[in-house]
């Protein structure tokens, strides 16, 4: 299984545009997206849809967490739209998805415990990717992903967890491919858009 | 002294319709009080067993369609699967957003969630 991870894009338009014009090229089983797709502001939920669009119109199933930016209509999009892993685990092939957004202080995931074949979805990395005596080893996810940090590009393996942070789509240009059983991890640098297809989405 | 008279009339004209022309309509997901939630599950699992005493075939996860103005009950299992995204299996008016409000059902008729 090919994923394509995708963080942090703050209601950017050069990451919509780019993103279109990756997906023009490259093909990918599942699209996570931990947070902070839009900011706070007016054209939150119009960022969104089009963002819902760009997937929808490539037949890509996506999931995602919210992120501590992103405003209650956007939380509400997700849910309506059956794409929010927010305490709403689903299964595809042999994995569990599950996810926890905002700042994750409603149940701290590192609380929590995890079976092996669970890839867990935060917006926050969690205190152990800084620090490994923070972490719980009882909460042993086969992978969490994260964002929230723009400059973070990690992996790191924990006990039997791998944690991977992705960098952020707008200020650093960046996403990654996870892929699956094994759980190999690349990051890459977007694509410059290509205005000639994508101008619907230049302001 | 009449055309401050026609001015405020049209400012108020003005504020009417910036206050209504922004009123939420039936399309936008209803908040509702906590009893009248209760109340919306209950039609929710009482329209799940007047279908299971029917025979009918649950285990896909199927719509069991509207049970109040704006508001649709639906199974999915717990965790979802890909068999709950397809068309047949989601609600006609959620999807084509008609209704946007969800009462979401496991295949035991216990709640999963809602909005």
């Amino acid at each position: 299984m090919k994923i394509l991870l995708l963080s942090d894009s703050h209601s950017d338009h050069w990451v919509l545009n780019s993103l279109k014009s990756l997906l023009d090229k490259e093909e990918f089983d599942l699209a996570i997206i931990p947070g902070d797709i839009t900011n706070r502001g007016l054209d939150a939920i119009k960022y969104i849809q089009k963002f819902a669009d760009i997937f929808e119109d490539k037949k890509l199933n996506w999931l995602a967490v919210h992120g501590n930016n992103d405003p209650d209509e956007v939380i509400d999009f997700l849910k309506s739209e059956r794409r929010d892993l927010h305490f709403y685990p689903r299964e595809i092939g042999n994995y569990k998805f599950l996810g926890i957004g905002g700042w994750g202080d409603e149940l701290p995931p590192y609380e929590l415990r995890f079976d092996q074949n669970t890839v867990l979805v935060t917006h926050f990395p969690p205190p152990a990717i800084s620090s490994k005596k923070q972490f719980n080893p009882a909460c042993q996810p086969l992978i969490q992903i994260s964002g929230h940090h723009h400059r973070w590009q990690k992996v790191q393996d924990i006990g039997s967890t791998r944690l991977i942070n992705i960098p952020g789509s707008k200020d650093e240009h960046k996403a990654g491919i996870l892929t699956l059983p094994q759980r190999q991890v690349s990051f890459f640098t977007l694509p410059k858009p290509n205005f000639l297809t994508t101008t619907s989405f230049i302001y | 002294m009449k055309k401050f008279i026609l001015a405020g009339i049209l400012l108020m004209l003005i504020a009417t319709l910036f206050v209504f022309g922004n009123a939420p309509t039936s399309n936008t997901p209803q908040s509702v009080s906590d009893s009248k939630k209760q109340e919306l599950i209950g039609l929710a699992k009482k329209r799940y067993q007047e279908e299971k005493a029917k025979g009918t075939d649950l285990e896909n996860g199927p719509c069991l369609g509207l049970i109040a103005i704006g508001w649709i009950a639906d199974i999915a299992h717990n965790p979802r699967q890909s068999i709950d995204d397809k068309p047949e299996n989601m609600c006609q008016d959620y999807r084509d957003g008609t209704v946007k409000n969800f009462i979401e059902l496991d295949l035991n008729g216990q709640v999963i969630r809602s909005n």
